[in-house]
């Protein structure tokens, strides 16, 4: 007899066994109500940190999956070939865990040096005459100003590892970047897909906000694609908070012609998917006012000047530094 | 008060009053060459100018104004930007000491009776006939003499000086003080004080002061010059003509480098190394040094305010504007100034201290005149200072009577043998 | 060799420190462009909001260093933050206080505008005795404050509530370093009132009023700003064991008063007091304006550890204040 709890686990089972074909992957950084205490945001951008005591702390990232980033889900393990890949600043692969843990799959890893940590997870699967290729991408900043700025700028740049990662999403970087900058609602921001190292063009590009808004592009002839990010939700006067973080997702795919054999099973096309995510904030002008603040410098500057002008008129009036009392 | 009030006595009395003085010059500038001698080429234009000190001039200019002042306080910069020629009235003759002994109280110091007497009979350096004379209120002598002579043809200017130099009030007052008299000047010659003419006018003063502090330095380093000699070249800075001034100054400078040089000294080695100080020598009241020196000591220096004190002190100015230069100015003849009429006076005695370790000094000769209250009180602290670091000092107290030479020859005499056998 | 010190001692100080700003100047708000880096101890206001800029001031990394628990206080952060102290005291002590009059791109900017000042024919105004001994503590207040806030944010002073993240780094949010070094660059991005909260409001608009002020103050009084400096302050600590030194020699002192006229931050001991022999007090910015000023032989001196490097001499002060043509001068 079909009862629901049979129904409701073929459903399941068909979420689940659409998950490589429709469902993209991508890292996030929110930590879920249920885990673990020791995990918390840390450090600048509030990267989910385990303590390990001395100073040392962990990197956690669950890997989701879905296209929009509130009703993404967990991605759960299954006897899908998946593999992580963490590289430090400095170009070195980093000691990394993915567990499967309460149907979740979480990443781990330390992140000693200062600068930029790329991360991977890789999916790999034959299905018909396609390999589905996924690759899900994190690049973490790790930063403190106790560690001083100087080599900031040598470390700027973002890198690539067209050896490991075939197709890869890459954020370019502002003129004036350096380790404090977030992306804020209202900037235009620029990514470059590469196909294994080279520009792509043509590839489609998606946008996913974790306020709901999504758009799609095409990359152009130089690889390039750019999004300016929208704030179309107005947050109450007293909620208004500029350190408010929100997650965003920019996926790609593209298929490629290509013949080969993976776990014994021979493909002719592989399908890309790679997807970036990252942490955006309220834009500045919500917040900050040029307005306000010319004026303030203006009423300062004149107040201050009429000051010292009648200051200096009192000239031939009497000194009064000593004044007595006058009380009984 | 017995002023003359007959036409004919007055002019009797000036006439008497000017060959009396004119004749003190003479003998002043000859007891200077006589015996001991500098034999210092540039200092004939020197002996010149004070020799005729009281003879009317060949060509007076009538468009030059003058300023009279009876004080080292008094801003000559400003006097030179308001196109006037400063010149200093302090009497050092006993002709007219005894004229101004007429209408003043006996125990009036003999350099206020000299002054008073001078400004009353027209006598005074060069037979210039000031807009304006200018008197800050410095000793109370000084104070009180403009009150009493305000009979008289001139103007007279109270300056106000503070007694007191150490305090922010004290030097805020006397800002005022140098403004409104800047001002004063500005209505009297009728020329505005801009700040061209008083950049002019500071750098003029300054370099002359140049001039002069290499003077003191060239002393300093061997006696090749001696004190009397130094004295008069400070008070020709009273009424001479300041460019040439230095340009003769400058002279004689580089003749004493060569001496230096050569090694062409005016006294023998162990002659003793005097510095005088107190009342000042004003020519032609210049006995004391005369004497010293004749008696075989050397005036190596002096702590005068008709020698050094003049001439050490400079002005700085940070932003060449009035409204810098002018405070400037009067803190330059303010905080520095060793007079004694401020209280307290530490400054003065540290300097006479710097200057004994500076020129080498054997023996203190303090002078002060009959009725100077400041000069005497001021012997006390300085006494103590002396005999701190065992200095043999003589007090000396004379006035413009050359009578009593006489009494002060044994005094310098015996003075003079204790410090050569210390 | 003596021709050498002759030579040094009769200069124009006061040029050769104009030329020497300018070139701190460009080396410290532009050199990072140039790849230029003197390092995060800088002993002036080289800030790093500006990204021209081609070191960082200390005062950054201790308010940066101080956010932590006292328990880690204690512990290698602890000793992170003494040998950065350490680091800052060796780049001070070479230059001592000069690092304010020679280098410090600030003190530039202000000495600028005070030229600008003379220009136009401004008088300038100066401090009276009792408000100086009053307003000289600010700079004391300012840097216990930017030492205790940070210390408050991360640790509770007395069962207090902690301090909130938006008093990061207090004194950098207030400075007008903040906003002027990036404008320097062509950067209007640290120009604003920030809305977010009422914290953040209050401590940009106080930002935006200093920097108002630091325009106006300087151009009416000379470098009004250094002297409510924090950097000021802690590097006053620290002079005693400079290397330059400015030594006065009360002996020789007339009290004319000169050095004290002419300094530009209007110190009054460096004339009244003849007994010290160290004139540096917290104020001075040992631009040597008073060595140059003073007419007495030997009695400032400019020394590097106990040799003399530039002294006052009557020669030099009457060739940078005195000499005239007397030529022209028989007639006036």
């Amino acid at each position: 007899m079909v009862r629901t709890k049979h129904i409701f686990t073929l459903i399941c089972l068909l979420m689940v066994s659409n998950s490589l074909h429709g469902q993209p992957i991508w890292l996030s950084n929110r930590i879920p109500a249920d885990a673990e205490r020791s995990i918390k945001p840390a450090g600048m951008h509030h990267l989910a940190s385990e303590s390990k005591g001395r100073g040392k702390v962990k990197i956690v990232q669950w890997l989701m999956q879905g296209e929009r980033v509130e009703d993404a889900a967990y991605f759960v393990q299954d006897s899908t070939t998946i593999e992580a890949l963490v590289f430090a600043p400095s170009g070195k692969k980093v000691e990394h865990k993915l567990d499967s843990l309460n149907q979740r799959t979480i990443l781990s890893f330390s992140n000693p040096e200062e600068g930029f940590y790329n991360e991977y997870v890789v999916i790999k699967k034959v299905s018909g005459d396609t390999l589905y290729y996924a690759i899900a991408k994190g690049e973490l900043l790790n930063h403190s100003c106790r560690n001083g700025h100087a080599h900031v700028r040598e470390m700027m740049p973002y890198k690539v590892y067209p050896q490991s990662i075939p197709f890869e999403i890459v954020r370019k970087r502002m003129v004036h970047e350096d380790f404090h900058y977030f992306v804020s609602s209202g900037e235009e921001i620029s990514y470059s897909i590469l196909l294994n190292g080279e520009p792509a063009n043509g590839i489609l590009t998606k946008l996913s906000t974790e306020k709901g808004w999504i758009n799609s592009r095409r990359t152009d002839d130089s690889g390039e694609v750019s999004f300016q990010f929208l704030q179309d939700y107005f947050t109450p006067w007293q909620e208004i908070n500029n350190r408010e973080e929100y997650t965003y997702v920019l996926f790609a795919k593209t298929t490629i012609p290509e013949i080969g054999v993976f776990e014994g099973l021979p493909y002719n096309y592989i399908k890309y998917t790679a997807s970036i995510s990252d942490a955006y904030r309220p834009a500045k002008t919500f917040y900050q006012s040029m307005f306000w603040s010319i004026i303030v410098l203006l009423l300062t500057t004149i107040g201050t000047i009429l000051a010292v002008y009648y200051y200096r008129s009192r000239r031939n009036r009497p000194f009064k530094e000593i004044i007595f009392d006058e009380a009984n | 008060m017995t002023m003359i009030n007959d036409l004919d006595r007055f002019e009797r009395v000036k006439k008497s009053g000017s060959i009396h003085y004119a004749m003190e010059a003479k003998k002043c500038i000859a007891d200077i060459k006589d015996e001991v001698h500098s034999q210092l080429s540039s200092m004939e234009y020197f002996y010149d100018i004070m020799e005729n000190i009281i003879h009317e001039p060949e060509s007076s200019d009538t468009e030059e104004k003058v300023i009279a002042s009876m004080c080292i306080h008094v801003p000559v910069e400003l006097i030179y930007a308001a196109g006037a020629r400063p010149v200093r009235v302090c009497g050092g003759a006993y002709a007219t000491d005894q004229v101004g002994a007429d209408f003043l109280p006996a125990k009036t110091c003999p350099m206020v009776k000299s002054t008073a007497g001078a400004l009353y009979l027209g006598l005074l350096p060069g037979r210039v006939k000031p807009k304006l004379v200018v008197n800050p209120s410095s000793c109370d002598q000084k104070k009180k003499l403009g009150e009493v002579v305000s009979g008289f043809d001139d103007e007279f200017y109270l300056l106000e000086l503070p007694p007191n130099k150490d305090t922010e009030e004290s030097r805020e007052y006397w800002h005022r003080v140098v403004k409104r008299f800047a001002k004063k000047l500005e209505s009297v010659t009728g020329k505005r004080i801009t700040r061209r003419n008083l950049k002019k006018a500071i750098k003029l003063v300054s370099t002359a002061q140049g001039r002069y502090r290499h003077f003191h330095k060239l002393r300093s380093q061997a006696p090749v010059i001696f004190g009397k000699d130094a004295i008069l070249i400070t008070n020709a800075f009273f009424f001479d003509d300041l460019a040439r001034w230095t340009e003769k100054l400058d002279e004689l400078n580089r003749e004493m480098e060569l001496r230096i040089e050569k090694k062409k000294h005016v006294v023998h080695e162990n002659a003793p190394r005097i510095l005088l100080t107190g009342s000042p020598a004003i020519f032609p009241n210049l006995k004391l040094p005369i004497l010293i020196e004749k008696m075989g000591g050397l005036v190596a220096c002096e702590e005068y305010c008709s020698s050094s004190r003049m001439l050490t002190d400079s002005i700085a100015v940070d932003e060449w504007f009035l409204y810098d230069m002018i405070p400037a100015i009067a803190d330059r003849y303010l905080k520095p100034s060793t007079c004694p009429n401020f209280s307290p006076n530490e400054d003065r005695i540290r300097k006479i201290l710097s200057m004994i370790k500076e020129f080498n000094i054997d023996g203190v000769v303090y002078q002060s005149f009959t009725g100077c209250q400041l000069y005497d009180m001021e012997s006390i602290t300085v006494g103590k200072a002396m005999d701190e670091i065992n200095m043999p000092t003589l007090y000396l107290e004379s006035d413009y009577n050359p009578d009593d030479s006489g009494q002060l020859i044994t005094r310098v005499e015996a003075f003079l043998e204790s410090v050569k056998n210390k | 060799m003596k021709r050498i010190k002759q030579y040094i001692d009769q200069a124009n100080l006061s040029r050769f420190r104009t030329y020497f700003q300018i070139l701190a100047f460009v080396v410290i708000v532009y050199g990072g462009y140039l790849g230029i880096n003197i390092g995060d101890k800088t002993p002036a206001f080289a800030c790093p909001y500006s990204p021209g800029s081609s070191g960082t001031c200390y005062l950054v990394a201790v308010q940066h260093g101080l956010h932590l628990e006292w328990s880690s206080l204690f512990g290698f952060r602890g000793l992170a933050l003494l040998t950065g102290l350490g680091t800052f005291v060796l780049f001070f002590v070479v230059f001592n206080k000069a690092w304010c009059g020679f280098v410090c791109p600030f003190g530039t900017l202000q000495d600028w505008i005070t030229k600008l000042r003379k220009f136009f024919g401004f008088r300038f105004s100066r401090y009276d005795e009792a408000s100086f001994k009053k307003l000289k503590i600010i700079k004391y207040v300012f840097l216990v404050l930017l030492i205790l806030i940070p210390l408050a944010m991360s640790n509770s002073f007395f069962g207090l509530p902690k301090v909130s993240d938006d008093m990061s780094a207090p004194f950098c949010q207030i400075c007008p370093g903040r906003t002027i070094a990036p404008l320097l660059v062509g950067d209007t991005s640290e120009i604003f009132v920030d809305f977010t909260n009422k914290t953040t409001m209050v401590m940009s608009v106080l930002g935006l009023i200093f920097t108002a002020l630091f325009f106006v103050g300087s151009f009416f009084k000379k470098r009004f700003f250094c002297f409510f400096c924090p950097m000021s302050a802690l590097q006053y600590m620290f002079s005693k064991v400079g290397v330059l030194r400015l030594t006065k020699n009360g002996d020789n002192c007339t009290r004319c008063g000169n050095c004290s006229r002419v300094c530009d931050m209007g110190i009054a001991s460096i004339a009244d007091d003849i007994v010290s022999t160290n004139a540096v007090v917290d104020d001075c910015m040992m631009c040597f304006k008073c060595v140059e000023a003073c007419p007495e032989p030997d009695c400032l001196d400019v020394k590097v550890f106990k040799g003399n490097i530039f002294s006052s001499t009557s020669e030099g002060f009457f060739k940078r204040y005195g000499e005239s043509e007397l030529a022209d001068q028989s007639k006036k």
